[in-house]
Formats: structure tokens, C-alpha cells, sequence
């Protein structure tokens, strides 16, 4: 177990380091010379060619890029990301304000897909080729066209229109959280139902069933205690990437439901040109995607027998 | 109490896509409680989908039409519940294709405990205590530790002797092993064979044992049918049809074997349409009578019965 655990931070560090050097070059290419801005931000002052330098300076961007890399690394790795060059506030107290917003959004969106997903693959495989799976399967197709900021306004429509049940944006609880978390997670579902379904065909037609009925084992019980497990193997990996389209998707959702997460922020961070902030949302999400990959393989190995018999190997 | 199981005018088609395909064809026969039985013929004769009718395990595109009667109940118009409480408890299933036979995600002792609580709601130290003794008894010596192992942690021939004691961990009174030898070597065969050995000695001499391999079938089995194309082409004492067969299609059988040269059946002797005898375009007996006689299932003693019109 430890051993497969390291293994995979192992294999799992150059991503992030990938990440990391990603995400400082995203702030020198993108336009915009963030010092010249954070002078200007008042719309009056004029700065001087020497306050410019002298700011340069300040903020260590007249050095050479490597060793601009390793001093922001350095600075990251202690959790300091810098001020905002837009407001002056510390990017780390705010990110730390509005993660739980993104992560709670994010989670309860990932919950929705792999319990609906399943759930509704699981119905249209026991009901194969019936009506109702016929249904379900154009159901899913229709989730998976439909573009998030449209169906955000469907919604928006019924639940908050029409019958006022769910407020349109803004924090108000757990209400906040349904209809985004709805939208961010549907073309998910879509995609993951269809993916369980066929999975779940694919495990009832092999031997081991038949056996198991010849044996006299009910139904239900075949399905969850035999196929169940089975059919998740396969899965469980795909869910892994889902939730890095989740959480990506994340920050559009955010700005249509005006939810204060790290979604929003980074694209009113994005309009501000303010570089800091956006390298600091980058390396955390793709950290956070890091983890959650993890997580996900050292669940492939608890729930697959044959991945602990490589390992003691 | 031990039934008989008695088949009269089975039919069973699959109704795929574009057409009707017929698998078994008016069969009429009774597996006799106490013997072994032999269904033997070649792939695509109709005896594993006959078998397997019985516990109502065929796939949803089979209409089946018949009675097969066990006691005083029609097994094919069982509803799932009552058939449920059938299988593996009073008719057992030994599967071939040890190797995919098992869950792969399951322990091995789980698999086998699970049937015994089901059907006799016994706890499970129980449970863990008759698999044990099983496991023992067919020459697992380290139970415990099997039972905690995977099925892709054990041998081809260990995996055998995991799906037998499968079938008959809740000592039904019935057997059906289909194909037990399929696609195994020679060692493996040898090995299948001392477990259906165990079987008869031990557990149950109440067996119908569907098979390709008349060598297996010889040595172990007492009645013999014979299937080709969906129907009944022989039935008979299994000493008797194995060494003096009286249908030619028996008879190509047993000249196919390897120890009589492998001399296969021939094709296409004869246009097919012009008898109603199913083996008419591979037979070297056929003549002109069989062209123009209906060919039945006919007696021809007590124990033997044959369908050609050699014996009318
Ligand atoms: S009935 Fe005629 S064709 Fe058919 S098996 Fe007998 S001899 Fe051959």
C-alpha cells in the first residue's frame, strides 16, 4: 500500500512541477506590463520612468525568469502569493476566504455526477433496451449538448422565476449551492451514465453472474455485491478526470450565480490583468486536481485485488 | 427425495434480429434420479442450451415451450422467486471456463459462503465452517487462506475444483455440469475427472453431464444422449452407445475420436432439402426410403431408443 502510495507521488511530482512553471509562464505571456498597471490603478497618476523601475524592482520582475521562477516557488511553497497588483490586497487571505466556496461547489457538483451517473447507468442497464432506458439514454444526450450558462438560465428560469424557490445568486446557504451545483455537474452526469451503463452491460453478460445465479443469489444481490464492484473498476478512473472538468468549469458557473469562490475572483482577476492572482489560481486548482488524482488511484487500488497482488510482488 | 427430471416436447428458439433460430427441437427425455447422464454432440447441437433451460438460465431472446417437470413442479413455468430457491440448492451448476467462472473482485470465500447463507440462512461462522470442510475435502489444504484469495490467484486446475464445489456446496440433489473439459489439456482433463469422481461417491449420483469429449463421457457416465441439429438422435446405455452405436451420426462420433483416427464427418453427401432427417446431407447410410419416411424417435428396448429409419 505504501509502496503503491509512493509510487504514485512519484509519478504525480512532475505533473505538479509541471504545473507550478505553467502556471508563472502564464503571467509573462500574458499582455499587459502588470507594473505599469499596479501604478495606474488610481486612473490619475502618470508614473515616471524611474517609479516604474523602482517598482520593477520592488516586486522582483527586472531579474532573469529562472530565478524569478525559483523565488516565486519559493514564496509559493510558504503560501505566499504575493499582493494583488488591482487592490494591494494579500492574494493568500482572500484565496483562502473564497476556496471554501469553489471546493464546496465543486464537491457537491462531484457528488451529484458519480451518484446520479451511477445511479441512472445502473437503471438504464437493468432496464436495457426498454423504453425507459431508450429515454434516458436521450436524457443524457441532451445533458451532454447543452452548454452550462444555458442551462444556468433554464434554470434560473423555473426555480427562481417562476416559483421563487432558489435564489439567483449570491450567498444564502445551502440553496446557493443547488442550482449551480446542478449545472456544473450535468453534462458530467451525462457523459458518466452512458460510460456505467455500458460498463454495467458489459459485466452482466460475463460468467461469474450466471454462476452466481446458478447459485441461486437473488437480482439484487448479484448487482450489488457482484457487478457493482466490477463495473466501478473501470470508472473510478474516469471520475478522476471529471472532476478536473468540474473544477475548471467551476469558475464560469461561479460568475453566473455571482458565488464569491476562487472562480470568480480569477476572472475579475482576468479582467484586471492581475497576473498574480491568476498564477496563484492556477497552481492551486492544478495542486488540488493533483491530489484528487491520487486520491482516486489509491481507491482503484483499496477496491482492485489484483493491483495489491502486483504490488507485493 | 430424489426426482426425476423429465422433458416432453421441448422447443426452444431465440428470436434474434431478423429471424427465428431454432436450438432444441420436440425433445422428449428423462434424466433418471441416481444416474449419470451424458448429453453428448458437437458445438451447436442444442445440449448446453438444453441444460441450461432447466434452471432458467438462458438469455432473454429464448421462448422455450415444453414442460420439463422435476417432482410435481414445471421448471419452465417457475416464477423467479420459486426458481431462485431451485437453483444450487436442489439443482447445482458446474460451469466450464474455470478461469473466467469466478468474480475477479470477490474473495473466494465469500463466493462460496454466500449460496449457503441465502438458502439456509446460516450465520456466518457457519457458513466459513462448511466451506472449509469442502475445500478440504476436494484437496485444498490451506482453507483458510483460499478463502481470503482471489480466483486469479489460483491455478486452471485449482479453479476447477473451486467452481465444482461451487455447484454443489448446498448438496443439491442435482447436478448439471456443462462442458466440464472444454478446452482444458490432458493433466487438467485427469484432474476433472477425479472431481466428478468425488462428486458421485461423495455427494450425488444424480448428474447430467453435457459434453463433447465421449472419452470423459465413457468413463463416467451410465445413460447417453446423443443430440444433433436440436434433436434427439439416440438414447441409450452409455456402455452400449459408446462401443456399438447404432445411429450413423453416433457412429461418425466415435470415428472422429482420436483414438480412431480422427476421421471427421463427412459434409454435404446429399442435398438437405430432400429428407426429413436432419442428418441426411452427412449420412452414408442414407437411402431412398429416407427420403420419402418420416424419421421418429423410435424404441428399440426398454432402455434404447434411435432415430433413423435403419431400425424401423
Ligand atoms: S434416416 Fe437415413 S439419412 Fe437419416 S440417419 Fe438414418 S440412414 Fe441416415
Amino acid at each position: 500500500m505504501i509502496h503503491y502510495f509512493l509510487k504514485r507521488v512519484i509519478s504525480l511530482l512532475p505533473v505538479w512541477i509541471g504545473i507550478t512553471i505553467f502556471a508563472f509562464f502564464l503571467g509573462l505571456v500574458s499582455p499587459g506590463d502588470p507594473v505599469y498597471l499596479s501604478l495606474t490603478r488610481d486612473g490619475i497618476t502618470e508614473p515616471s520612468e524611474a517609479m516604474v523601475n523602482a517598482k520593477r524592482a520592488e516586486l522582483g520582475l527586472d531579474l532573469p525568469y529562472h530565478i524569478q521562477y525559483v523565488n516565486w516557488i519559493n514564496r509559493v511553497i510558504r503560501g505566499d502569493f504575493g499582493k494583488s497588483i488591482y487592490d494591494n490586497e494579500e492574494i493568500k487571505a482572500e484565496m483562502l476566504r473564497r476556496m471554501p466556496v469553489t471546493l464546496k461547489l465543486a464537491f457537491s457538483a462531484f457528488v451529484i455526477t458519480v451518484v446520479a451517473g451511477l445511479g441512472i447507468g445502473a437503471v438504464m442497464a437493468a432496464t436495457r433496451d426498454t423504453i425507459l432506458d431508450r429515454f434516458l439514454r436521450q436524457l443524457c444526450t441532451l445533458m451532454v449538448s447543452i452548454p452550462g450558462f444555458c442551462m444556468a438560465i433554464i434554470l434560473i428560469a423555473i426555480f427562481s422565476e417562476c416559483f421563487h424557490l432558489l435564489p439567483t445568486s449570491g450567498m444564502e446557504g445551502v440553496k446557493s449551492f443547488i442550482m449551480p451545483s446542478l449545472v456544473l455537474s450535468m453534462g458530467t452526469i451525462g457523459t458518466s451514465a452512458r460510460l456505467s451503463r455500458s460498463n454495467f452491460i458489459g459485466e452482466i453478460s460475463k460468467q461469474y453472474v450466471l454462476v452466481a445465479s446458478a447459485k441461486g443469489m437473488s437480482k439484487s444481490f448479484i448487482g450489488t455485491w457482484h457487478i457493482f464492484k466490477n463495473a466501478m473498476i473501470p470508472i473510478i478512473t474516469f471520475f478522476g478526470l471529471y472532476f478536473a472538468g468540474i473544477l475548471g468549469g467551476s469558475a464560469v458557473i461561479e460568475s453566473i450565480f455571482a458565488l464569491p469562490g476562487m472562480g470568480s475572483y480569477v476572472i475579475d482577476a482576468i479582467y484586471n490583468r492581475d497576473y498574480f492572482i491568476i498564477q496563484a489560481f492556477v497552481l492551486l486548482t492544478g495542486t488540488i486536481y493533483v491530489l484528487s488524482n491520487l486520491l482516486i488511484d489509491m481507491l482503484y487500488f483499496l477496491i482492485n485485488p489484483r493491483m495489491k497482488q502486483g504490488d507485493s510482488l | 427425495m430424489h426426482y426425476d427430471i423429465q422433458m416432453a416436447d421441448v422447443t426452444i428458439e431465440f428470436a434474434l434480429k431478423s429471424k427465428r433460430v431454432s436450438a432444441v427441437d420436440q425433445v422428449n427425455v428423462t434424466f433418471k434420479a441416481g444416474k449419470i447422464t451424458g448429453v453428448i454432440g458437437e458445438t451447436g447441437s442444442g445440449k448446453s442450451v438444453l441444460g441450461m433451460s432447466i434452471l432458467q438460465l438462458l438469455p432473454k431472446q429464448a421462448c422455450i415451450s415444453g414442460t420439463c417437470f422435476f417432482g410435481h413442479k414445471d421448471l419452465y413455468a417457475l416464477d423467479a422467486e420459486s426458481m431462485r430457491k431451485i437453483r444450487g440448492q436442489e439443482i447445482g451448476l458446474i460451469v466450464q471456463n474455470p478461469n473466467e467462472a469466478l468474480n475477479p473482485v470477490r474473495t473466494i470465500g465469500r463466493q462460496l459462503m454466500e449460496p449457503l447463507i441465502k438458502h439456509f440462512d446460516v450465520s456466518r461462522t457457519e457458513a466459513r465452517k462448511t466451506v472449509e470442510a469442502h475445500l478440504r475435502c476436494f484437496g485444498f489444504e490451506m482453507p483458510k487462506k483460499v478463502m481470503q484469495q482471489y480466483t486469479f490467484q489460483m491455478s486452471g486446475g485449482m479453479n476447477q475444483r473451486l467452481i465444482a464445489i461451487m455447484g454443489l456446496i448446498c448438496h443439491p440433489s442435482w447436478l448439471i455440469a456443462d462442458e466440464p473439459t472444454k478446452g482444458l489439456d490432458a493433466i487438467l482433463r485427469r484432474s476433472i475427472y477425479d472431481v466428478f469422481w468425488e462428486i458421485r461417491q461423495h455427494y450425488t449420483q444424480s448428474m447430467i453431464v453435457i459434453t463433447h469429449d465421449l472419452f470423459f463421457a465413457k468413463k463416467l457416465c451410465e445413460q447417453i444422449v446423443v443430440m444433433y441439429q436440436g434433436e434427439i438422435v439416440e438414447i441409450g446405455e452409455a456402455k452400449k452407445v459408446l462401443t456399438t452405436p447404432l445411429h450413423p451420426y453416433t457412429k461418425g462420433l466415435l470415428m472422429a475420436t482420436p483414438k480412431a483416427g480422427m476421421t471427421p464427418i463427412p459434409d454435404h453427401l446429399n442435398p438437405s432439402h430432400e429428407s426429413r432427417c436432419k442428418f441426411y446431407s452427412r449420412c452414408q447410410f442414407a437411402s431412398a426410403k429416407c427420403k420419402v419416411q418420416f424419421v421418429e424417435l423410435r424404441e428399440i428396448d426398454p432402455d434404447t431408443m434411435v432415430r433413423c429409419i435403419l431400425y424401423d
